[in-house]
């Protein structure tokens, strides 16, 4: 973590948003990159506290929690991927379901047809999936804006269509269960139908999968997808590349769909035509708003919110859908950040009363940001 | 043959007028609207229930004009306050009422399909001299292309339909010149809204209800717009009869290729030609 600590901090001091409240007077050069230093500093070992107290869920909560929980991972790495893009390169893709459901599809196919050790099979699935997300890439990354949330969605409908032709392979609505055999992190897989079995690598991959967008956020190329968002036009004239940098990003995003898609086979031994309908892409993009795509802990916590209610009001007459289009009407209308920002908004306002309280002069926290600058930095 | 080409043309109809609402909202508020999909269900849903206790006429006239109102209160005490967002905050808008249209449909009318009884006048079969064909079904592509018909003159003639055109061209020079733009809009969305409603009571005797219908067709009037082109009126109309043509023929002809036709047209037409048929300006 310190290695990419270091190298982030140009990167960061670059991608510094004006709307970022600037006290008079502005803020010196080693002072903001002393504290990007510092705040990276203090993710990582949220992050690093996070990881480590997730590995105790099992000994915390009941078994049909850690199910739910489960869940919540899965749907949480599918919304990772989707929210990431969106926030990295500004766009909405609706066609991601295409690439859980086809690395989900490939395992279960290389699964039964080949002999191959597990860890190969579902490396062949995760590929199968990123190589459909590399295509899509080249053929749509160009096109802007709402016409590429469109094309994404045709093309998910299309391989929905196929899915359901290829009923000999895939057995349409009525799914398939996959047997998967042979050992897999010193684990026979079958034993992974156990939440408490299969809780380390199911959290594992979601702490990797953060860890790894977070790093690539602050990359290099991280910040050149950010400024190509911003002026895609501007970037092309100032001699960079566009086109290659946003489809290694598209793929990227496929990869961890991918990731997303295969870890629910090896969790569920199933997987039906469902997974590639468009609203499997639909509703992880809810869950990644809901939770706040700016930062790579929103759309995992908007899954866990989401799985939540679901359960509780599942119990209480189904009404979870009416609930669940309230909270995304009333979320988009009042916090556009999603839950991310409105913890971050409660956070300064505990520290800036705590240092008001203390008399620390100068310390003028995004609290007193106007409403005008938090919906541009909104955007 | 023919009886396939009116079949696509019925079809088309209804894309025709869904379509258009679809059109109406996207060019003037840029919003895409995902809850045009439930919209369009929950009038059939309404008709359903009005043309059981009454009839299916006092359907035909109350129900576009009731969704209206509900799309003027959305548009009041929603959209509006979207305006200068980014376009996905609209989707999502749109998106969480679909959620709420769908459950709200589903504890009032329950999850299996029902059918609306068309009026006896249009029950039963006309003689065209070389077919015999369903008199209900002459009569959606009649009202379908009669409401078209009026939406363009509006659109073309009156003033308000200037003030719509211009207001789509470009919101803030329309809102400089005294356009009241907001009262624009409210009457596009409201429009569109009504525009919604109609298609959903004309499919209540002609398609089966669900509450699938309205994500099921939601798809196909988006691939309709977006080949017809983002931001343009008649585009849309002349791809929505094309896309209920070209699916019906397709049925007949390549059965198992008819599923992939619309979605294969719009990939093939957004990557020769982002803006759509007629669109003048690229997507957002």
């Amino acid at each position: 973590m310190t290695s990419s600590t270091t190298e982030m901090t140009a990167g960061d001091l670059a991608g510094a948003q004006p709307a970022d409240d600037l006290p008079t007077p502005g803020p010196t050069v080693a002072g903001t990159l002393r504290h990007a230093r510092r705040s990276a500093r203090w993710q990582a070992v949220g992050w690093l506290v996070l990881a480590i107290a997730g590995l105790g869920a099992p000994w915390v909560i009941s078994l049909y929690q850690l199910q739910l929980a489960q869940q919540a991972i899965v749907m949480g790495v599918l919304a990772l991927s989707i929210g990431w893009l969106l926030r990295q390169t500004g766009q909405l893709s609706f066609g991601h379901a295409a690439f859980y459901g086809i690395a989900g599809y490939g395992t279960a196919y290389v699964a039964e047809h080949a002999d191959l050790p597990i860890g190969l099979t579902l490396l062949t699935g995760i590929a199968c999936g990123t190589l459909a997300a590399l295509v899509v890439g080249l053929i749509t990354i160009r096109v802007p804006g709402i016409a590429f949330a469109m094309l994404t969605l045709a093309i998910g409908m299309l391989v929905w269509v196929a899915g359901g032709q290829l009923h000999s392979i895939t057995r349409g609505a009525d799914g398939l269960n996959v047997q998967l055999e042979g050992s897999l992190l010193g684990k026979d897989v079958v034993m992974y139908g156990n939440p408490v079995e299969a809780w380390p690598v199911v959290w594992g991959v979601l702490m990797i999968s953060m860890a790894v967008l977070w790093i690539l956020s602050r990359s290099t190329w991280g910040r050149r997808l950010a400024s190509i968002r911003d002026n895609e036009e501007r970037m092309r004239f100032s001699g960079y590349a566009t086109y290659w940098p946003r489809v290694l990003a598209f793929t990227v995003s496929g990869v961890l769909a991918s990731v997303a898609g295969s870890l629910n086979l090896v969790t569920t031994s199933f997987i039906s035509l469902n997974a590639l309908f468009w609203s499997t892409s639909g509703l992880a993009l809810i869950v990644a708003v809901i939770g706040g795509v700016r930062s790579v802990l929103g759309p995992p916590l908007g899954a866990v919110l989401f799985i939540l209610l679901q359960n509780y009001l599942a119990g209480s007459g189904n009404h979870y859908q009416a609930v669940l289009g309230v909270v995304l009407i009333v979320m988009v209308l009042v916090a556009p950040g999603g839950f991310v920002e409105i913890l971050e908004r409660g956070f300064a306002a505990l520290t800036s009363r705590i240092r008001i309280r203390r008399g620390v002069p100068g310390s003028s926290t995004p609290t007193h940001q106007t409403r005008g600058a938090r919906r541009a930095e909104a955007r | 043959m023919f009886v396939q080409v009116l079949n696509g043309l019925a079809f088309g109809v209804l894309l025709l007028v869904l379509s258009s609402g679809l059109a109406l909202i996207f060019g003037l508020r840029g919003v895409v609207n995902f809850a045009h999909g439930a919209i369009y269900m929950l009038a059939a849903y309404v008709a359903l229930s009005i043309s059981d206790r009454t009839s299916f006429w006092i359907a035909l006239l109350t129900v576009p004009i009731l969704l209206a109102l509900a799309g003027l209160l959305i548009d009041r005490y929603g959209l509006r306050f979207l305006v200068g967002r980014t376009p996905l905050d609209m989707v999502l808008l749109t998106f969480g009422i679909t959620f709420v249209v769908a459950d709200v449909v589903q504890t009032v009318w329950g999850t299996e399909a029902r059918t609306i009884d068309p009026p006896a006048v249009l029950a039963g079969t006309t003689d065209l001299g070389f077919a015999t064909y369903p008199t209900y079904r002459l009569f959606v592509i009649a009202i379908g292309l009669l409401v078209c018909a009026g939406l363009m003159a509006w659109l073309k003639l009156s003033r308000t339909g200037l003030f719509v055109r211009a207001s789509g061209d470009d919101r803030v020079t329309a809102g400089a010149m005294g356009v009241n733009v907001d009262r624009v809009s409210a009457t596009v969305v409201a429009l569109g809204f009504g525009l919604a409603g109609l298609a959903g009571v004309l499919a209540g005797p002609y398609l089966t209800l669900s509450p699938a219908m309205g994500t099921e067709i939601l798809i196909t009037t988006f691939i309709v717009v977006v080949v017809g082109g983002l931001g343009s009126i008649g585009g849309p109309m002349i791809a929505a009869l094309l896309i209920g043509l070209v699916n019906a023929l397709a049925t007949v002809q390549a059965p198992t290729l008819a599923a992939y036709v619309p979605y294969l047209l719009m990939l093939v037409v957004l990557l020769l030609r982002p803006q759509g048929i007629a669109g003048r300006r690229t997507a957002l």
